[in-house]
């Protein structure tokens, strides 16, 4: 069996979680450990999202933390369950798992149409845990998504134009571009385009336990 | 000099002979020799383009061997200006490449709205030459390429759905679906994207010259 990193990337909406839960469950009933880690969950406070940007850096801090832990306790699959939209995000997991000779599978999940995933961030009584970003928000991560998304072909020549790692200034309130971006580094990659969404909730376990090399 | 064979993969009217015009300019420029090769050229009558279903292979075959041709003499870059959508439409032309040991570049040009597309393809007084190519058939060149698009990354695990192998039936002038696609062989991509094109035409000659000069 070979020891495995999952990096989903996707934007809110996108069923990222469900397809989690759907290889989560398989992994267990082949006796597979595996341990699953969002930044996210942090927000969660009593069972709702609540986002607090101040809390944002640490708490990606105390994922990676906790998400090095179960690396180091030699787990067989480590799941990195945050957006990861750009190649810069996925870097620190990256680099752990290949420290501790992990190989790298990423999940990448087409985003929808905006209207979609406007509606599941929605707080509504049916959905009270829903993470409630903004129209604004999901659309820029939309685009983010697809501008970064050839730089998970290791193939493809950096764009200087559109391929920058940027951060946000808080007080001057502008983007400040760092540099041109890398690639995304991986074994694998598994395209889920929202139209076989349904599908892959049936399959994906299945085929996740073979890249993983255990047919028992 | 590394030796290089340009593989161009585009929809027709996406401009791929306007990029190519651009590259040959440049690299005659500085005295390196450059040869195109293009199936659609042989459907050539006079000044107007006349497509024959029953001689598209006939003149594939054609296309090939004046391409291997350029490969023998050692011409510093030989360039496979087809549409080249899929990976079994340019596999004949990458194992050539590999067995002359010359590097292989794609350059991938995204369609554009079908609207501009079709306008493209209008034979006119203005553009006599075109090759008025029907809507069904560019709706359905840009839906494969966006199919295949994905095989450009030799990490993306194919899909046994979506990514299939074709071979040309010369018998029936169609195309019969033999198995599981492969991936794009290459070692370069450049994608050239709707908005970026008019800026391409200025740039892409320089970014060859250094990719045959350097490798890099």
């Amino acid at each position: 069996m070979k020891k495995t990193v999952i990096i989903n990337r996707a934007i809110s909406g996108s069923g990222k979680s469900t397809i989690t839960n759907c290889i989560v469950e398989k992994l267990k009933s082949n006796n597979i450990s595996v341990s699953v880690y969002s930044t996210d969950d942090f927000f969660i406070i009593n069972g709702r999202y609540i986002f607090d940007f101040d809390k944002l850096s640490e708490y990606h801090k105390k994922n990676f933390k906790s998400f090095k832990k179960s690396i180091e306790n030699k787990l067989d699959v480590v799941i990195c369950d945050n957006t990861n939209l750009s190649p810069w995000e996925t870097e620190a997991y990256r680099n752990l798992a290949r420290e501790y000779n992990y190989q790298i599978l990423i999940i990448t999940l087409d985003s929808r149409e905006i209207e979609e995933h406007i509606l599941s961030q929605r707080i509504t009584k049916e959905n009270p845990n829903a993470h409630g970003i903004s129209e604004e928000t999901l659309k820029n991560m939309i685009r983010r998504y697809y501008t970064f998304d050839d730089l998970l072909n290791p193939k493809i020549m950096v764009n200087p134009n559109n391929h920058v790692n940027y951060r946000w200034d808080r007080e001057k309130e502008e983007r400040v571009d760092i540099r041109v971006s890398k690639h995304f580094d991986s074994d694998m990659v598994l395209r889920i385009v929202s139209s076989e969404f349904k599908e892959k909730q049936l399959t994906i376990g299945q085929e996740v336990l073979k890249i993983i090399g255990d047919n028992k | 000099m590394i030796k290089t064979v340009i593989i161009n993969r585009a929809v027709p009217g996406s401009g791929k002979t306007t990029i190519t015009n651009c590259i040959v300019a440049e690299l005659r420029d500085n005295d390196i020799d450059v040869a195109v090769h293009s199936t659609d050229e042989y459907f050539m009558v006079g000044n107007k383009y006349v497509f024959d279903i029953e001689k598209l292979n006939t003149y594939h075959q054609k296309n090939f061997l004046e391409f291997k041709n350029s490969i023998e003499k050692k011409i510093d870059v030989v360039i496979c200006d087809n549409t080249n959508i899929a990976p079994w439409q340019t596999e004949m032309y990458t194992q050539l490449a590999r067995e002359y040991q010359y590097q292989i570049l794609i350059i991938t040009l995204n369609p554009r709205e079908l609207e501009k597309h079709i306008e493209s393809q209008k034979v006119t007084e203005e553009k006599p030459d075109a090759h008025g190519v029907e809507e069904d058939i560019l709706k359905n060149m840009i839906h494969e390429y966006g199919l295949y698009d994905d095989l450009l990354n030799p990490k993306i695990l194919l899909n046994e759905k979506k990514h299939l192998h074709f071979i040309w039936d010369e018998k029936i002038n169609k195309k019969v679906s033999i198995g599981l696609a492969k991936h794009f062989d290459s070692d370069k991509i450049i994608r050239i994207l709707p908005d970026e094109y008019k800026e391409f035409q200025e740039t892409i000659g320089k970014k060859i010259l250094s990719l045959i000069n350097k490798g890099e």
